[in-house]
């Protein structure tokens, strides 16, 4: 339903604006075929030899089309499921994916020239990931959880996914987190998706965002350090260069993650060894509190620093098999 | 080596390369990180021929299109809610859990 947007609803999208969400697509399925280009060898700046292009693609084919994950034996890979495609998709791909894909290499490669026959292919696999169960890694994704009791199910379960704005009548999605609780193994879901910065700020002690500009920072200045000693080191013994540069290849990468991991798991043990129990036996009273409690801390954020888009009243909807009920601010409706 | 061996050694190798490319996501150079656009209107030959150093613009037919999606639509299985199966399941929920607690 959710990959067919247009056939369940009449939303009445732009024109313009589904151009702008194609385009901005196709950039990110650029961006993530260079980073394939970057696993495959290349160095950014330099020419690409056609070998290492076409090495790109093939992983990146693999990626795209197949579900992630090893076969089992004598299977081959698991191709991903696939929505249908409309006559209005068909419009907008012939009509503007050449100039989207020009308009994203030339801005990412800043000169480099692509081996031209890796173009079409590059182009084909463009056209199929429009309908395979596949999203960008380098997209930013909006999300949506989708939660309840199915038919003569004694057990919720959980179905998170994330999507791209519209284009050409699709609607880009995946299935991101189906989850099921499991009595007495995994009886709790903690499950956040969107407004949820303070909450895994909350969980893990410290902003998403804090935690990048750490970790860049951080690699970034292990990065130069070592550089310069390699170096100088280059300059009297090449061959000890050489050898100190590889032993600190990985260094300044697994240094800042290995610090914000342990800081994480430390965190998030402590507030789980107090907050699993209250969850584990809890009702649908109980947990739709503490979903409260979990919303308030983002509407607080956006309350003192006076930004509106996120404000009360917060609704929570409670469910237990057979029935349910909203709250509205933490009072029944 | 067998089957099962080529299947194993295929899958790690997959393994392995999307690890590089997760890896190369946190170490990227700047300018393939950086989206700003560049002034590239203002250079006199066309984006496609810089590109490549081709003398036509890319083309892609309406029935090219057609042709390709028809081809995933033939070998790939249509996305229902009953393909959401405790296999693809089990996958996707291994990997959340290193980012839900």
């Amino acid at each position: 339903m959710l990959a067919n947007i247009d056939r369940h609803t009449n939303v009445g999208i732009d024109p313009n604006y589904e151009v702008d969400n194609f385009n901005i697509y196709i950039d990110d399925f650029i961006h993530d075929y260079l980073l394939w280009l970057l696993a495959a060898g290349w160095t950014p700046g330099q020419s690409i030899p056609e070998t290492t292009a076409f090495k790109a693609l093939k992983y990146f084919e693999e990626e795209v089309l197949f579900e992630p994950g090893a076969p089992h034996a004598g299977e081959g890979p698991t191709p991903r499921a696939r929505t249908e495609a409309g006559p209005r998709l068909t419009d907008i791909v012939a009509l503007h994916l050449t100039s989207a894909t020009s308009a994203a290499l030339g801005r990412k490669l800043q000169g480099v020239a692509m081996p031209e026959a890796v173009i079409p292919p590059l182009l084909r696999l463009a056209v199929e990931s429009l309908l395979v169960e596949w999203l960008p890694d380098s997209s930013l994704y909006t999300g949506l959880v989708l939660t309840g009791f199915g038919a003569g199910q004694a057990l919720p379960a959980l179905y998170s996914f994330r999507f791209l704005p519209a284009f050409g009548g699709l609607l880009k999605s995946r299935r991101y987190a189906p989850r099921r609780p499991r009595p007495n193994t995994d009886p709790v879901i903690f499950h956040s998706y969107a407004q949820d910065q303070l909450i895994r700020g909350f969980v893990y002690g410290a902003l998403p965002g804090y935690e990048l500009t750490l970790r860049l920072v951080t690699m970034d200045y292990l990065t130069r350090t070592f550089d310069a000693v390699v170096q100088t080191i280059g300059e009297t013994n090449k061959k000890l260069a050489q050898q100190v540069s590889d032993q600190l290849a990985d260094v300044a990468r697994e240094a800042t993650a290995l610090g914000l991991n342990t800081a994480r798991e430390q965190r998030s043990s402590e507030v789980f060894e107090t907050l699993w129990p209250a969850l584990d036996s809890a009702n649908a009273d109980v947990l739709s509190s503490h979903a409260l409690k979990l919303m308030e801390l983002t509407v607080l954020e956006h309350e003192l620093l006076a930004e509106p888009s996120v404000a009360r009243p917060i609704w929570v909807l409670a469910m237990e098999r057979g029935r349910f009920y909203w709250l509205k601010d933490g009072v029944r409706a | 080596m067998n089957r099962t061996d080529t299947v194993t050694a295929e899958a790690n190798r997959r393994a392995d390369a999307a690890l590089a490319a997760r890896t190369l996501v946190e170490g990227l150079s700047r300018d393939i990180t950086d989206r700003a656009p560049v002034a590239i209107a203002r250079r006199s030959r066309p984006l496609w021929a810089r590109l490549t150093r081709r003398s036509d613009p890319f083309t892609v037919s309406r029935a090219q299109v057609d042709q390709w999606l028809a081809g995933i639509e033939a070998r790939h299985p249509l996305l229902t809610v009953t393909a959401q199966t405790a296999g693809a399941s089990r996958l996707t929920a291994r990997a959340q859990d290193s980012q839900v607690a």
